[in-house]
């Protein structure tokens, strides 16, 4: 029996379904994104020339904020990157409200990551890339190619260190071999996916500031952990 | 006695020579028990399948029989017709064929036995060659003595191990499981990556399976974590089985609710998913078989983005379409393996029809069945027959225990009996079960009676008798209860008592179709997009949907996304869609029912739930002052709360149910097909049915007796659904109108409430599933469903085969000019009536026939419109008197003895 079935949803049958639809109870707390810009910025002020002239335009430092732990029930929430331009240091941060705006950003990373060899974090090994290639599998995107490498700085320093210090923490690595305290106005970095959901349901962008903050001085930080690291290796 | 192959009347020539049994005591006993059951429990049933309660699917689990390795032992030994002896307690057990005949003289009146078919026994058809299994496979089934395999599951196995899906559709025990759990399990040996999901409609069923499972796993001596993931599953052994489980056993709910969405924790499951087991496939049928059609294709885009592509293995009771329904449910090419090469024992299967009664007013209608059962299975557990009845009611369990009991009072023999018969209740604990089962098994127990809900999870052998009171609701259902009897090679009995119900009386008069071809179809609708698109939200929270997907969520699913886009459900980004905002979506979609937007429905007094009914059922039969019967208590309506979705009932004793009279009028849509047909133009097309309930009729029970009306002020219902339109040709109207006014109105109506009841039989859904409308010159029969899921499409295909059966269903009742067992509303809740002129018309029968004959292109019927019209007059009600059984019989041999000598 050749019939000509009605999920063509013509006329009246695409009425009532999206009655019954609109019928279905919305979720509770919902409500669109928020728009979010980009951050974009040259932190040559805070760096220093030493720290810029010691680095390769080759590397780009890497650090994510996430909704969680599981990459395949959470999302990129911020992407933050930091890489040379020239004769600077720039620095962007991008934001991601839901799974659709995710897509984008994931898609604008994966471009920029393609321009270079090696990508540098801390703890990125054991979480920022594994979250980063599945999100990316889930959207159905190609991730970064095997010419990219990783160098997470936290293997370096827990190698070295690990026995000597209370812990291998960022900030502890900022402090012991950059000398350079965190404020005392840091949000710590596991308060950010509660901040972001916070936003998501509604408060103000101003919520979530602390935690740009905390990105930028970790991606900062990097780029001198990352000569300190390469000295002490030159020296022994 | 003869063992025919055939089934055949039984004394046909004497059927009508002989006045009915005119004994207002056996009338009251069975009043008693009728106005309590509902001879049929159709009130009841119609309720439970618009639930989507389990309860209304059926299944038979597949034991690995206990006695499989007798079964080859004795296969030589198949002329022999004694039962196998080791649980019997007497000397010599009673052959069956001896044990009906007693019946046949102390119980039944001699035309109550309508049919005996029976089945002769067949030896067992195994393999000629092996199929390439693992040795240590090979080796276990051979020292289980389950070899050689039965041809079909020899084949079942190859064509698994080829590649193919297949669908195992043969007879209750006939060795099923292993056509999927050896397959499996060989793959599984020869690849330690390997994994399965087996998804059973209940959990009884799943916990059953998994032992079955385990005993062969660890009868091969192989280590495979397996287990049970569903909602009583502790949280520490989802964590297990999610990580390293390599067999899942669960239900399409589970999947649909919890492993789908949650589909990144499963990825050693779904990267590696080689096999989906679907046991009891033709439970997935109707709403829950068009949803679960969806989550299957959203299973399968997973397995695909994981990098697996799975092989489907079905198993299905006998229906008309076992292949064509798996095919549409999984959405690819199946094979079918349906030779059955199981050994069976020869059973004796009687019809039973009660006799027509004589009422004090005098007008006749048939006993119900369950008086019959009340003596019947007292009878054959006291032949040492080890005996199941299934009754349609948790209730109906309970009273028909009740009147064993109260029958035997009084005489030490037949309370001896009477203890021995237990019921096998509700509760689905494993351990009480399995208690109730060695009672039975070792012979404590002769007889347990309980309800259809509960044909699953007997795990004995077999039984030696079967009785079922009241049609079962499918042949499906009724070849999986008649399977229950049949030990090992012995003969048994399956005594089918029918109510009084066109469905009943349609297979009283059709025997021949519960041993031969199905008439059933298992029928659902994979694109109403009412369905698909709730499934198209819950897919967009799994993975980003794109048109990279159509071929498994539909050609349209671009065009659907949009439109949720619209809606503000899905948003699109680089040419997919996602979810637009923050939600669970799989936790607002139950497979179940038809909307999200139950009918809670609350009893005032104890203040419990209990129970939900969907939002267009509850819209055309619930209303203030309507009866409603919830398991055959009922209640009245209080209050409704449009508003809230919430119904609050108080229990109450009447004596009637309510009909709603409804307006209803139905707009055509887009056509979907068309043809001629003798007498007509019939039509399926997309319709708009509003309904408004604008009163309601208060009628007794049995009866078409109206004692009062009620008012409702109510908004209507819109009903966007499919319908089957029969548009009577121009020459069919004016060719009515000499008979003068009222007759094509009681014509169509009897045509459309016949056409309705027995399409529901070939759709096995419930005749409440359907509603239909009579129209000038049109009868449109409709899904009562949004979006329709399939029946009238079927209604549309098998047309001529039902007005066939229509016909028969007019000509074969013994009424004399309509009853509510043929052309007058039944008891259904959303039957109405409007009109005076129609209500009064006294020959809906006839009328009905003459129009019959027009649309199947027979020879012009003459109606006889003159003669006894059809009842609208009441019937007072007897009341209810229990007789012992020693007294009754006594009595009722005085009645015949008397009648006989009376008659010159």
């Amino acid at each position: 029996m050749d019939l000509a079935k009605g999920a063509k949803l013509k006329g009246d049958r695409l009425h009532r379904l999206r009655r019954s639809l609109r019928k279905s109870a919305p979720p509770k707390g919902a409500r669109p994104a928020t728009m979010v810009p980009d951050y974009d910025a040259i932190v040559d002020g805070q760096v220093g020339r030493q720290w810029i002239d010691q680095t390769p335009d080759d590397v780009i430092f890497l650090d994510l904020e996430t909704t969680g732990l599981r990459a395949d029930r959470s999302l990129t929430s911020l992407i933050g990157i930091l890489y040379r331009q020239q004769d600077s240091l720039r620095l962007e941060q991008w934001y991601s409200g839901d799974v659709a705006g995710e897509r984008r950003q994931l898609q604008r990373l994966q471009r920029l990551l393609e321009r270079f060899d090696r990508v540098v974090t801390y703890n990125g090994n054991g979480f920022d890339l594994p979250f980063l290639r599945c999100r990316w599998r889930w959207h159905q995107l190609a991730g970064i190619s095997d010419g990219c490498e990783s160098l997470d700085l936290l293997v370096d320093v827990r190698r070295r260190y690990r026995k000597e210090w209370p812990n291998c923490r960022l900030t502890t690595a900022e402090e012991r071999l950059l000398g350079i305290p965190r404020c005392s106005d840091d949000v710590p970095g596991s308060e950010a996916p509660l901040r972001f959901q916070d936003m998501r349901q509604g408060a103000p962008l101003s919520v979530i500031e602390p935690v740009l903050l905390h990105n930028r001085r970790d991606l900062i930080s990097l780029v001198g952990l990352r000569i300190e690291l390469l000295k002490v290796t030159i020296e022994s | 006695m003869s063992s025919s192959a055939e089934s055949r009347p039984i004394d046909a020539s004497k059927r009508t020579s002989r006045k009915p049994v005119d004994s207002s005591l056996d009338a009251s006993l069975d009043s008693s028990l009728d106005s309590s059951l509902d001879s049929s429990g159709n009130a009841d049933s119609s309720l439970s399948s618009r639930n989507g309660g389990s309860t209304e699917f059926t299944a038979s689990v597949e034991t690995l029989p206990s006695h499989h390795s007798s079964t080859h032992h004795s296969a030589t030994h198949l002329s022999s017709a004694h039962l196998s002896s080791a649980h019997l307690s007497s000397s010599r057990a009673p052959l069956p064929t001896e044990i009906l005949a007693g019946i046949r003289s102390r119980i039944a009146d001699r035309d109550e036995l309508v049919a005996l078919h029976t089945i002769e026994a067949r030896p067992a058809k195994t393999a000629t060659e092996v199929p390439p299994l693992d040795p240590r496979l090979l080796a276990h089934l051979q020292s289980k003595g389950i070899w050689p395999l039965y041809s079909h599951q020899a084949q079942a196995m190859n064509a698994v191990l080829d590649g193919q899906n297949i669908v195992v559709a043969s007879s209750t025990a006939s060795g099923k499981t292993l056509c999927s759990t050896v397959p499996v399990i060989d793959t599984m040996l020869k690849d330690p990556s390997a994994h399965a999901l087996f998804l059973y409609p209940t959990k009884a069923l799943s916990q059953d399976q998994h032992r079955h499972l385990r005993e062969l796993i660890d009868g091969v001596g192989v280590s495979l974590e397996t287990g049970i993931y569903d909602g009583d599953t502790e949280p520490e052994v989802r964590r297990r089985l999610r990580r390293s489980g390599r067999i899942i056993l669960s239900n399409p709910d589970m999947l649909h609710a919890s492993i789908l969405p949650n589909h990144g924790g499963w990825a050693a499951l779904f990267s590696n998913l080689r096999y989906v087991v679907i046991d009891e496939v033709h439970t997935l049928r109707g709403i829950f078989g068009s949803h679960v059609a969806s989550v299957i294709r959203r299973l399968r885009r997973i397995c695909r983005h994981h990098g697996s592509d799975p092989l489907f293995i079905a198993a299905s009771a006998t229906i008309a379409n076992p292949r064509e329904h798996v095919e549409r449910l999984v959405g690819q090419p199946v094979r079918i393996i349906d030779e059955d090469g199981a050994p069976r024992g020869r059973k004796h299967v009687a019809l039973w029809n009660p006799p027509l009664v004589k009422r004090p007013d005098g007008t006749r209608s048939r006993r119900g069945p369950a008086s019959v059962a009340v003596r019947l299975l007292p009878e054959l557990v006291r032949k040492g027959l080890r005996t199941i009845c299934f009754a349609r009611t948790r209730n109906g369990v309970e009273l028909i225990l009740r009147y064993i009991r109260e029958r035997a009072r009084g005489a030490t023999d037949r309370q001896q009996i009477a203890d021995r018969i237990d019921a096998y209740r509700g509760g689905y604990l494993p351990s009480e079960r399995r208690r109730i089962e060695s009672k039975l098994f070792g012979g404590d127990l002769g007889g347990v009676v309980t309800t259809n809900a509960l044909e699953v999870g007997i795990d004995v052998g077999g039984l030696d008798g079967c009785i079922m009171v009241g049609w079962p609701g499918s042949v499906c259902s009724f070849l999986q209860q008649a399977g229950r009897a049949g030990r090992s090679l012995g003969e048994s009995l399956v005594f089918l008592i029918a109510g009084q119900d066109p469905i009943d009386q349609w297979f009283i008069r059709h025997p021949e179709t519960l041993f031969g071809s199905s008439p059933e179809n298992a029928v659902i609708e994979t694109e109403n997009p009412y369905i698909t698109a709730r499934h198209l939200i819950c897919a967009a929270y799994e993975l980003p949907i794109s048109g990279a997907d159509s071929d498994l969520l539909g050609e349209q699913v671009e065009g659907m996304c949009t439109v949720l886009q619209e809606e503000n459900r899905l948003r699109e980004e680089g040419g997919h869609w996602y979810l637009s905002r923050e939600e669970y979506p799989a936790a607002q979609v139950r497979l179940r029912t038809a909307s999200e937007e139950n009918f809670t429905i609350l009893e005032i007094g104890p203040d419990r739930i209990i129970g939900e009914l969907d939002y267009v059922a509850a819209m055309v039969s619930l209303y203030e002052g309507a009866i409603y019967i919830h398991r055959t208590e009922t209640f009245v309506v209080e209050q409704m709360d449009h508003v809230n979705c919430l119904v609050k009932i108080r229990r109450t004793d009447t004596g009637y149910y309510t009909q709603a009279l409804t307006q209803k009028r139905v707009t055509v849509g887009e056509e979907w097909a068309t043809r001629n047909s003798p007498g007509a133009t019939l039509r399926l097309a997309e319709v708009e049915v509003r309904t408004r309930i604008t009163g309601f009729k208060k009628v007794r029970f049995h009866s078409v007796e109206n004692i009062g009306y009620g008012e409702v002020d109510l908004p209507p219902l819109e009903l966007d659904t499919v319908s089957h339109e029969i548009q009577l040709e121009r020459q069919t109207v004016t060719a009515s109108e000499r008979f003068g006014s009222g007759f094509l109105l009681s014509a169509m109506h009897g045509v459309a409430r016949l056409f309705r009841d027995l399409l529901a039989l070939r759709a096995m859904c419930d005749p409440n599933d359907l509603d239909h409308h009579v129209d000038a010159d049109r009868i449109h029969i409709y899904d009562l469903y949004p979006g329709g899921i399939g029946y009238s499409e079927l209604g549309h295909e098998k047309h001529d085969q039902v007005l066939e059966d229509v016909l028969e269903a007019v000509v074969g009742c013994d009424c004399a000019a309509g009853c509510p067992a043929c052309v007058l509303p039944g008891s259904s809740r959303v039957a109405s009536v409007l009109d005076q002129e129609l209500m009064e018309y006294p020959y809906p029968k006839e009328a009905t026939r003459w129009l019959v004959h027009r649309l199947t292109g027979r020879d012009e019927y003459v109606p006889d419109l003159t003669g006894v019209a059809a009842p609208t007059s009441p019937r007072p009600e007897s009341p209810p008197v229990l007789l012992d059984e020693r007294t009754e019989r006594k009595v009722r041999k005085v009645a015949r003895w008397t009648s006989r000598r009376g008659r010159s």
